[in-house]
Parts: C-alpha cells; structure tokens; sequence
C-alpha cells in the first residue's frame, strides 16, 4: 500500500459532530510521512438563516442555543452586538450591569473548565481503563480471560483508551498481565491513580458554579437575563453573599485538588498585565488563597522560586503534571505561535470600558512569536474554499458584503477537497490559536516551554488549569465591587433603557471570550428586522480546515507535527520488543491523537453553527 | 470514601434507598400506584433488575441536555446503576465507576470510549469507529437476545440533503453515515424511547423558520418512515435534570412491576413485560406524550409573581427596583406547559421570571416560534410572514386563556381596582 488514511469519526467526549482524518504514505516496513490531518465539523443546524428576518432582540435567545456549554458567552456576545449596533457606549452602561456580566462570565468559565477537564480531558490519562479491564468487565471483550483462546486482534478489537495495546502485546509475547501495566504504562504514560477520585468532587463543584450562576441568571444552561442595556437581576446582599460562598468551595477544591498548595505555580520570566495581576494578589491575600508560588506576597519576583527544584519535586508526587515534563507531554501536539484573544471580563473602571485592549480585566490582543499587539477586529475575514458552503465568505471589516451563509446544494464527500461545516477564519491572513492558553500568553501570565512560543499538549491542559484558578480570583474580585456598590452605596441600577428605533439601517459586532477562546456576533439590522447574522465561534479558530493557501488550522497542523511524536514511541517499543506492524502501530497514534485534539477542548456544534 | 475494611459509602444506593430518594425529588405518581408491591419485592430480595443498557444518541443538538441532565449528576449516576445489577456492593470508586459506565453503554459526550477498529475497512483505511461498537452490540441484542436496551435521542433529526446536514460516521468508508439512518436502525428495537429535549420532542431551535435543514422531532420522522411506537417527550430548552430523572424512574419502576409483581401477567417474560409497560406509560401521559406529572401546569399558574399579576402591577421595563410581574415585558408562563415554579432550577435557587428574565416558554410545541420573545402575548403586532388575522389566531388561545383567568379574579377583586384594571388592558387589545 501506497497511502493510508487513519479517520476518527465521531469524535467522543467533544461537543458532537467532530470528525478528524490523517494521511500518510508509507507503508508497514517505514514509519512514513504523514501528509497532512484533516478536521472537519459534521453538522450544520443554520442557526445563522434562522435568526434572519426576526425581532433583533431575539438574537441573544435564539443564538445562545447554538451551544449549551457556551451558552453563556452567546448571550453576552449577541447582546453586545445589538448594542453596538444601536450606538451605546460600553460607558454607559451601568457598573452594576457590568459586574453582573462578568460575574457570570467567570462563573461560566470556571464550570466549563471544570467539566472539559474531569469528563473530556482526563481519562484519556487516567488508569480507571486499567482497572476495568484487568477485571474483565463485560464491556471490554478482549478475550484475555479465557486462557484457552488464542487472542487474534482482528477480531472484536476494544482500543479505548489503553486497552488496544494490551491486546496487541499479549499477542506478540504472551507475557503476564501484570507484565503489561508497566509495559503499556511506558507507552501510554499513564497514571493509575491520576484525578479519578475527585472525578465524583468535581461534578458535584461544577454543580455549585451552576448554582451560583443561576442565582443571577435565573438557570444555567441556557439563562437570559442579559438584555441590551444591562441585566434583568436586581442583586440583594443574601444573593450576593450566597454566590459568594459557593465561589470560595469552588477555589477551594480547585486549590487542593488541582495544583498543590492552591498556588498558581507560574513559568519563570512571565509579566502578567498589570490590571488583573493587582487584582489577583490584592484577593489571593484578602480570602488566604495562597497567592502566587505558595506565598502570600505582593512582590512577583519571587515567581522564579517555580525553577527551584524543591517545587518542582513537589509538584511532582502530587499532581497529574507530574508526568508531563517526564514523558515528553510538552513535546507532543505542537500548534503554532499565533494567538489570539479579543478580551472577556469588562472593566467597570477603565477609561473606555470594554475595549480589547485597554479596557477589560483580562485583555484581548494578538501574540506572533512572543510579542504582543493589540487587537483589531477589522483584521478578521472568514473562508469558505474548504468548506461545504456556496457562499458565506466576508469579514467584519464590511459586514454589509459578507454574504449571507448559503450551503452547497450538491452531494457531500468526506475528506475530498470540500470537507467540513466549519468555515475559516483568519486574522489578518493568519491561523491563529484561541483557548485558555492563547489568553494566558497574551495576559502574560504563562509562556509555553518551547522556545520558539508553540503551544504543546501540556501547555494548553496547564494553561487551562490556571486560568480557571484566576478567573475564581478576577469573580471574586467582581463580587466584592458588585457587594460595595448594594451596600455601602445603596445603588440597585442594573438597567438603562435605550431606544430601539423602528426605521434605519445598523450594524455591529459583539466580541468577547467564551470558555473555548474567542467568539464574536455580527449583526446587520434594518427596520427592526435582522438581515444578516454571522458568528465565528472559537472551534472555528482551532478546527478551521483549510483556506486557498492551502494552509490548515492549529489543530490540522499539530495533528501533521503529532505523527511524527508517535514515531518516536512506536521507535522505542519496537528496539525493545519485536517490532510492531503497522495496523497495530497505528493504534498507538490513536491515544496521542485524543490527546491533541482534546487539548484543544473542541466544540464542533458551535463551530459550524 | 474508605477502602479495604471499613464501610465503603460512595454514592451508589440500595434498592430501598433509591425507591425513597424518587419521593424526595418528586415522583410520587408511580409509588402510590405501585409502592407497596415494590417495596415487597425489595424486601424479599426477589427482584431481577433486568439488565438494561441506555444509549443516548445526539443529532442536531446543542448539548445543552446532557449538560443539564449532568447538572444532576448524582441522580444521573444513580439511575445509571439502577438499570444493572442494583444492589451489588461496592468497594472502591473504580467498581462505581465501573457499574456506572457499564450502564451507560454509549453517550458521545460522556462516555469514556474513543473507537472501535473496524478491520473490514481494509488495509488502507484504518477506521476507529465509535459508533462502530455500538452497532456491533446492536446486532447482538437482535440476533442473540441479549439484554434490552433504553434510547435517548437528543436534538432533532434533519431530513434534508439525505440527512447529510448530520454525519456520525463513516460507513462503508468515505460515504456518509447520516443520523437518521442511526435513529431508524435504533429505534425500533429500543425498549424504551425517550426525546429528551424540545429538539427531539417537538423540533426545536434548528426546526426554526425557515428550518433550512428540514429538522424534525423524532415522533414526526419515525412515523413518516412508518415506525410507530411510543416516544416519551420531555421537551424544555434545556429540560430539567429532575424531568429526565423522574421520567426515567417512573418507567423502570413500571417496567420492575409488570417484571416480578406476583399479578402482573408478565412476571419473568422481558418481552411481554416491556410490551406491557409501554402501554401502561400511556396513562402517564398527555396527548403530547409527555409526563402529566410534570408538564400538567403552566409556569403561571404557581409563578411566584402572581400577586403582581393579580393587582394589575406589570414592570413597564428591565431592572425595576420592585420584582414584578414580566406581562409587558413578553413573560409567555401562561401558555409554558412546566412545573418552573414549583421545582425552580439549579437546586432550587432560582427560576427565569424570578430573575427578572420573562419566560419563553421553551417547552413548548411551537419553540422558537414567530412572535418576539420581548413582546406580550396577544398584542397586535405584525408576525413575521403571516397577516395579523393569522397571527391572532395563533396567539388567541393565550389571549382568551389569559382574559378567561383575568375573568375569574375579576369577581374576587374591589370594585376601584377592577375599574383600574380593565382601563389598563382593554384599551390596548
């Protein structure tokens, strides 16, 4: 054989609709060259055509129904878009107002996380697989409880996770079960008792974010007390402080459970951006949240005490990262060194509040290389020559001409030259890597340990960790301001009315970050009727396929860098046992392959709307 | 939770334990009817539970369902167990987890598996096919009888482009597997079908005008393909964890029943018993196939809001410092079909209306409908696409619902406030 195509489709534990697909040429006797991956998004709903022609106000609604886990950051993106379509300034909105927005984007962010974390993210690490199968549960039918059988892998085959490579070695040297947990272990670095006891912990956390969400909001998924204008939630002391305590179990667990000695164990050499690193020490000091490295200290220059080896030795026994730098996770998955960000977290005291760049808590930009600049969202225009559309191509810098999203109306094929939902987004001509990571380089709170700025595998599931145990801080923060301004000052507005006018012609764009990276909603009305409704979710960013240069996404192009890691593995297994052929190699492939794309924490229903 | 010699409490319940824990959250319909007989079979430690598997399948869906469903995780977890082997002990999280998962056959978003190799692909395609296990399970039940197995079906089904505008999967290689081939090889052998969801139920967000996918809700496309069976509907963007749970316990329970009861004609024959139960469930339900016992009232019939309602005092805009009814503001409770009221949302912290949010009616046949969400129901404004007499029509049954009531209070009210009222409303409408 010539060509292979290794294809994994349905994708599990991503948000639906996520297929992915790698070529290689070569055949078993070399480890070949891959040709490239390919990501493609499954499913259209056309949510797009179905906000068309309706009230504006029902945008926020119907829009937030794209994604449950997302829902939020919907909400807040429609509802900005109408407002700057209509002309209010981000200024006058009132504090309040604010507060509650971000209160509940941060509540948002830290049950997303939460849950992409402990459902999605870890098993694919953990040794519960192990257990399973070494008991010969019914669910994994490999045959390895009848002595008498001769275990031929290409019958009925189970590769989750671990147990395909079991199978495979077995088969090959009739060793011992207990032979094969160390063996697989060395392959699959997995860890046996890696974060499964607080799976159960973390659901029940997430439930409480949940809860405190929907003191604000009414209920969670799918709440929408945002309107353009403000919220609909008039905060009482009870309420606030309840969310409050609830807030503080979720820092708790996120401390202890997480990272050790609830520190924020940092890069060296980092400069965190000034505004939400004040915050961040100012509220790690008033609630004895450990603060940064372990200390309770304003002076971040004790961040480098990260490099001291006592800390990493710690680090170590505990946590799940101890395997990472061990087994060679910031090597696997390599992205790009493009990210961006379009900012989250309005700051209520800015000159300009809501700005990308100077006026949120937590800022937008965009990041080439390590050096940062700040973030112009004229720069972004969509691309559908890779995807199954007939028109849909435009960009914000004219959302008069961007075309109204039509699909194709011939039969699809799958992985052919037109081979996804998803459209293609660029900034600027470039791909660009959105997420937690993205945001945490841009803030300056992490830097990825390759030395030219490319993400890895485990930089973007440690990103992630870290940003959740801020953005409990950055809440925190908000709930304190949101508590002064009820009871000291006595002030409930929450709301301004602003007028809708019923002839005319408006367009506007709402930006912001969601939990997966950077969403934006463009809105083109006229006579109080929608004509035209474009959404860039950040999946689209990360699994976009790709554009007329030909160029992939970040996920397409650390899946292409990907093969080549597993080479390496597969390199090492075979010098110290007969070699593998290639089918069964392949299967290796598959656990580093859930592993990057997991990393990304896709959302493949968002992405193609 | 301990392990080795002390007492193992993980999260798992006993028999009697989850009997107690469906009255605690609310389903009190299928203990009065069967409670005793239950609680006998427990006692004797007769019960077979009946091995059953849940698969639940999503279409053009948000996720938003099985997000909320997880915001109940416990319960979740615990209805798993219930559909296996219940009452064995446990030792360790990693034998809960693997009762749980046991269970929990097949669920792409929090299910643990990755792939099946589907070697038939050929040596040039190496195919890792999730749902490729799936179907191999599924010819086992057909041909070797094994155990039965429940389906959920999440988001709504589309019928347009071949069913292309939802792929899961590939087979044979590079030709779509679209999901309404899924759904028809399924659902016809399911034990149990539930729609969880208004997409699955009713058709939802994506059946939206102008449904550009031809989405349908799995009654409507089961029955064009000549599939016709029971289909439990529990609508609601998103529904409440408690409905999926209480739903699903009101028909194990039955199930359970007609299995071991001493009465029942199908004691020990699965079959005959799964038959028996679907028609029994048919009583719990309205003439939408859902469970009275959540979806009998309005959310405006127990609104916290309602003394608001009642003196005729309607917030005018957002963010008025006094909680008051939402009318004005476009609040839909009078004509949303769900218990809101009474069992709030998120632990029982909060509902839309009490937020300050007017409901949508999100359960309902018509969601997302054609009128604006921010308007009143019943005032004249232009519907998109239909004249103003077709608009009323549509909303007239709201209308007279909401007069009809107004009519009843009417009588209970002071003459001053009445006069006050009626100036208010009836010179808009």
């Amino acid at each position: 054989m010539s060509s292979v195509r290794i294809a994994v489709n349905p994708f599990s534990r991503s948000e639906g609709g996520l297929g992915v697909a790698l070529d290689w040429q070569g055949d078993g006797s070399d480890l070949g060259l891959t040709q490239g991956a390919k990501v493609a998004g499954m499913v259209w709903r056309g949510i797009e055509r179905i906000v068309q022609d309706r009230n504006p106000l029902d945008a926020p609604i119907i829009s937030q129904r794209i994604c449950g886990a997302c829902s939020m950051g919907h909400l807040i993106a429609s509802t900005l878009a109408l407002e700057n379509a209509v002309g209010v300034d981000q200024n006058d909105v009132p504090r309040n107002a604010l507060l509650i927005r971000n209160i509940v984007t941060g509540l948002s962010f830290i049950l997303n996380n939460l849950y992409t974390l402990y459902v999605k993210t870890f098993p694919d690490y953990s040794g519960i697989l192990f257990h399973l199968i070494s008991k010969g549960s019914s669910n994994f039918n490999l045959g390895l409880g009848d002595d008498s059988a001769v275990y031929n892998p290409w019958d009925e085959i189970n590769p989750d996770v671990g147990g395909f490579v079991y199978g495979i070695l077995e088969t090959i040297s009739g060793k011992t079960h207990a032979d094969f947990l160390l063996e697989v272990q060395k392959i699959c670095k997995l860890d046996p008792f890696a974060p499964w006891s607080s799976y159960m912990q973390a659901l029940n956390i997430r439930e409480k974010m949940g809860e405190a969400l929907a003191i604000f909001g009414g209920r969670t998924p799918h709440s929408h007390f945002v309107v353009p204008g403000g919220v609909s939630f008039i905060p009482s002391i009870t309420e606030i402080s309840r969310a409050k305590s609830l807030l503080l179990e979720g820092a708790n667990f996120l401390g202890t459970n997480l990272v050790y000695d609830r520190a924020l164990y940092l890069p060296s050499g980092i400069n965190p951006y000034s505004r939400s690193r004040d915050i961040v020490i100012s509220m790690a000091n008033k609630y004895g949240l450990g603060g940064i490295s372990g200390t309770l200290n304003n002076d971040l220059k004790n961040i480098d005490v990260v490099t001291d080896n006592n800390a990493y030795d710690l680090i170590k026994e505990i946590t799940l990262f101890s395997l990472a730098t061990e087994y060679n996770m910031y090597d696997i998955g390599l992205g790009i060194n493009r990210y961006l960000s379009f900012g989250c977290l309005a700051d209520p005291d800015a000159d300009e509040v809501g700005d990308p760049n100077k006026g949120m808590l937590h800022r937008g930009g965009f990041s080439i290389n390590g050096s940062l600049v700040d973030f112009e969202s004229s720069k972004i225009v969509e691309k559908i020559e890779s995807s199954w559309y007939d028109k849909g191509e435009g960009g914000p810098s004219d959302i008069a001409s961007w075309e109204v999203c039509e699909p194709q109306t011939t039969p699809l094929t799958l992985w052919g030259d037109k081979y996804s939902w998803i459209k293609a987004p660029r900034y600027d001509s470039y791909v660009a890597e959105v997420g937690s990571l993205a945001r945490m380089i841009i803030n300056g709170w992490y830097k990825p340990s390759d030395a030219f700025w490319n993400s890895s595998v485990m930089d973007r599931i440690y990103a992630k960790v870290l940003e959740t145990q801020l953005f409990c801080l950055l809440t925190l923060w908000c709930i304190d301001e949101l508590e002064k301004e009820v009871k000291i000052n006595g002030n409930k507005v929450v709301y301004k009315q602003f007028d809708f006018p019923e002839k005319g012609e408006f367009e506007g764009g709402g930006l912001i970050e969601s939990p997966r990276g950077s969403l934006g909603h463009w809105i083109k009305i006229k006579d109080k009727s929608i004509q035209n409704y474009q959404v860039i979710t950040p999946t689209n960013w990360n699994a976009s396929p790709r554009d007329e240069t030909g160029e992939g996404g970040v996920m397409e192009q650390a899946l292409s860098n990907q093969i080549t890691a597993s080479n390496i593995l597969i390199e090492e297994i075979n010098t110290n046992n007969p070699p593998l052929n290639f089918p069964l190699h392949s299967l290796v492939h598959l656990v580093e392959l859930s592993r990057i794309v997991r990393s990304f924490d896709p959302c493949a229903l968002c992405a193609s709307q | 939770m301990e392990e080795g010699n002390e007492v193992f409490s993980g999260f798992l319940l006993t028999r009697r334990e989850f009997l107690k824990l469906s009255a605690v959250v609310g389903a009190l319909v299928s203990l009065k009817l069967f409670g005793k007989s239950l609680l006998k079979s427990v006692d004797a430690g007769e019960e077979n539970p009946a091995d059953m598997r849940l698969i639940w399948l999503e279409g053009s869906a948000c996720s938003g369902c099985s997000l909320s469903v997880l915001n109940g995780s416990l319960n979740f977890l615990q209805a798993l167990q219930r559909l296996v082997n219940a009452n064995r002990s446990v030792s360790s999280t990693e034998e809960e987890l693997e009762i749980i998962f046991d269970a929990l056959n097949f669920h792409q978003t929090l299910g643990l598996k990755t792939g099946g190799m589907s070697p038939s692909m050929g040596d040039d395609y190496l195919f890792f096919n999730l749902m490729g296990r799936l179907q191999k399970t599924y010819e086992d039940w057909v041909e070797e009888d094994l155990s039965p197995f429940i389906l959920f079906v999440e988001g709504s089904i589309p019928t347009g482009l071949d069913g292309n505008y939802c792929i899961i999967g590939e087979d044979p290689p590079n030709t779509p597997k679209t999901f309404q081939d899924l759904v028809l090889e399924f659902a016809e052998e399911a034990a149990y079908v539930f729609a969880i969801g208004t997409c699955s139920s009713f058709g939802g967000v994506p059946s939206g005008d102008p449904n550009p996918t031809l989405a349908k809700s799995l009654d409507e496309f089961l029955e064009e393909n000549g599939i016709n069976r029971l289909i439990v509907n529990i609508p609601g963007c998103p529904p409440h964890p408690n409905w999926f749970f209480l739903t699903l316990t009101t028909v194990l329970d039955l199930h359970y029943y007609y299995y071991n009861d001493i009465l029942s004609p199908s004691r020990g024959d699965l079959r005959y018993t799964i038959r028996n139960t679907n028609s029994a469930l048919r009583d719990f339900l309205d003439e939408d196939n859902r469970p009275k016992f959540i979806y009998e009232k309005t959310v405006h019939e127990n609104c916290l809001l309602r003394s608001s309602y009642d003196r005729g005092n309607f917030a005018k805009s957002f963010g008025e410092e006094e909680l008051k009814c939402s009318w004005k503001l476009g609040c839909k409770g009078q004509i949303a079909f769900a218990d809101c009221s009474l069992r709030k949302w998120n632990n029982r912290v909060n509902m839309c209306p009490q937020a300050g949010a007017p409901c949508i009616n999100c359960v309902g046949k018509s969601f997302p409908g054609l009128e604006p969400f921010f308007e009143e129901i019943g005032k004249e404004s232009p519907v998109r696409g239909l004249g103003t007499v077709t608009a009323g029509k549509v909303v007239g049954a709201a209308t007279a619902t909401g007069i009809a009531a107004h009519a009843i209070r009417r009588k209970k009210l002071k003459e001053k406030e009445k006069k006050k009222i009626e100036e208010e409303e009836f010179s808009e409408t």
